[in-house]
């Protein structure tokens, strides 16, 4: 059986890394499915109900921000963690045949890569931009996209704030960082450590007259009942 | 109101070197005195308090006023000079200031200092003291830097150790109690700085000869120093890095 694997949400801030993979029939993948990244939440919600729906297989690794900070933490690379978690979508897919969206400077080295941590027989090839002339690798950007905006609006139900995409160039998301280093010194829970954006909104740097202590305790940062709708 | 001031240009370019770490432009308060200078940084990390004695002018004459400058201008001006040079500066008008090197005369509109704000210097118990050569910290600040982002600066009753780590490398600089020019730590006590900033002001506070440092617990760093054979004191506030819980 033949699949696609893509991933979302390698470079933002907030949220997690979503790896998806999509097997079988090619012919089966909806029409409409393009890269991911060309269309509309809209669209890619209703496509995604439509893959879910659809006699394909669909198999989903997410990794949790402060996985990935712990995991860099301690030296792992964002494309060895990354390899990981393609290589466990296709392991529960149980394919023979995979296409991968290229991860990293080097395809070969990537499907290499993958390829050892899945059991078995399985050809592998990887290259970039595979989601958009591959209709099965669209599939499963559809789904790592959509699986990942779910994921930061559970985020922005819990914080209870409006925490954009996720992204450091959305505004949005700017502010809401913003917002959070004007009661705390740490940075909010589900962010990437690894990026230098913490770094220039000001978490880990105190301001004179700010009392480190206080900035830093957990309790001035909760929402509060009333807060809650 | 007249402002006249002549002074060795180096002493002016010590002004300019310890601001131009921090801040763009500055509002000077002039006194007959003598001038002071307090100005925090736009992101209210660290401030600078400098001050400088009428004894350090060759010739100062000055009401009470306050200037507004633009340290780049200030700089490319002074820039020109030798250290010996004398510079002339006069206030020639509301709004415009009037430089005299040698037979060079720049003139610079003065900045508006109504939208600067006068930061307050904050009141910090910062238990340890220490006095070492400039050149000593610096050397421990350059081997930091080859590796890190950050400083820890720490002081115990033996001394005073400086440290930086990286990924897998550490440097360390450690300075037993009997080496250092003065010191005096009845608690152990340890913060952390951005390299960013402490870099620059050491680099500033080097040519001193002696600086002084005083530190508390994850607590703001103070930095000062004198210039112009003493007749100028520069007092650097630097708030701490504080490690993620």
């Amino acid at each position: 059986m033949y699949a696609g694997v893509d991933e979302a949400g390698r470079g933002p801030v907030l949220g997690p890394l979503v790896v998806a993979g999509v097997a079988g029939d090619p012919d089966q993948v909806p029409d409409g499915v393009d890269d991911s990244k060309q269309l509309t939440a809209e669209t890619r919600n209703q496509l995604a109900s439509s893959i879910e729906d659809s006699p394909l297989t669909v198999a989903v690794c997410s990794i949790p921000a402060d996985e990935l900070n712990e995991r860099m933490d301690e030296g792992e690379n964002l494309n060895r963690i990354e390899a990981a978690a393609f290589a466990e979508v296709l392991r529960e897919l149980e394919t023979d045949e995979a296409l991968l969206d290229q991860v990293g400077p080097d395809g070969e080295a990537f499907a290499d890569e993958v390829a050892d941590q899945v059991a078995g027989e399985c050809a592998i090839e990887a290259r970039v931009a595979a989601d958009e002339d591959d209709a099965i690798v669209g599939a499963a950007s559809i789904v790592a996209k959509v699986e990942r905006d779910r994921a930061v609006a559970a985020i922005a139900a819990e914080l209870d704030a409006d925490v954009g995409s996720g992204y450091a160039h959305d505004e949005r998301t700017r502010a809401f960082l913003e917002d959070w280093r004007e009661t705390s010194i740490h940075p909010p829970p589900y962010t990437r450590h690894a990026w230098s954006t913490l770094d220039t909104i000001g978490f880990g740097q105190a301001r004179l007259g700010e009392d480190p202590e206080a900035a830093a305790s957990p309790e001035t940062v909760e929402p509060t009942e009333e807060a809650r709708p | 109101m007249s402002f006249r001031a002549v002074c060795k240009a180096d002493v002016v370019k010590s002004v300019i070197d310890s601001l131009s770490t921090l801040v763009d432009e500055a509002k000077f308060q002039v006194a007959p005195e003598g001038l002071e200078v307090l100005a925090v940084d736009a992101a209210h990390v660290a401030m600078i308090d400098l001050s400088l004695s009428k004894a350090a002018f060759k010739n100062f004459e000055a009401d009470e006023m306050e200037l507004g400058i633009d340290i780049d201008k200030l700089s490319d001006a002074v820039r020109l000079a030798g250290a010996d040079d004398e510079v002339e500066i006069v206030l020639e008008d509301e709004g415009l200031l009037r430089l005299e090197i040698g037979n060079l005369t720049r003139r610079m509109s003065l900045v508006d200092t109504s939208g600067m704000t006068d930061p307050k210097i904050p009141d910090l118990e910062l238990p340890a003291m220490i006095k070492m050569p400039g050149a000593e910290l610096d050397r421990g600040i350059k081997a930091a830097e080859g590796i890190s982002d950050h400083v820890a600066l720490h002081a115990t009753a033996g001394g005073f150790e400086l440290s930086a780590e990286g990924d897998m490398d550490s440097v360390n600089l450690n300075l037993e109690k009997d080496t250092l020019l003065e010191h005096r730590a009845s608690e152990e006590v340890r913060s952390l700085f951005s390299l960013d900033y402490f870099s620059n002001m050491v680099k500033v506070a080097k040519d001193a000869g002696t600086v002084q440092l005083r530190l508390g617990n994850d607590y703001p760093v103070r930095l000062g120093f004198e210039f112009a054979d003493g007749e100028g004191e520069v007092t650097y506030l630097l708030a701490p890095r504080i490690e993620s819980a």
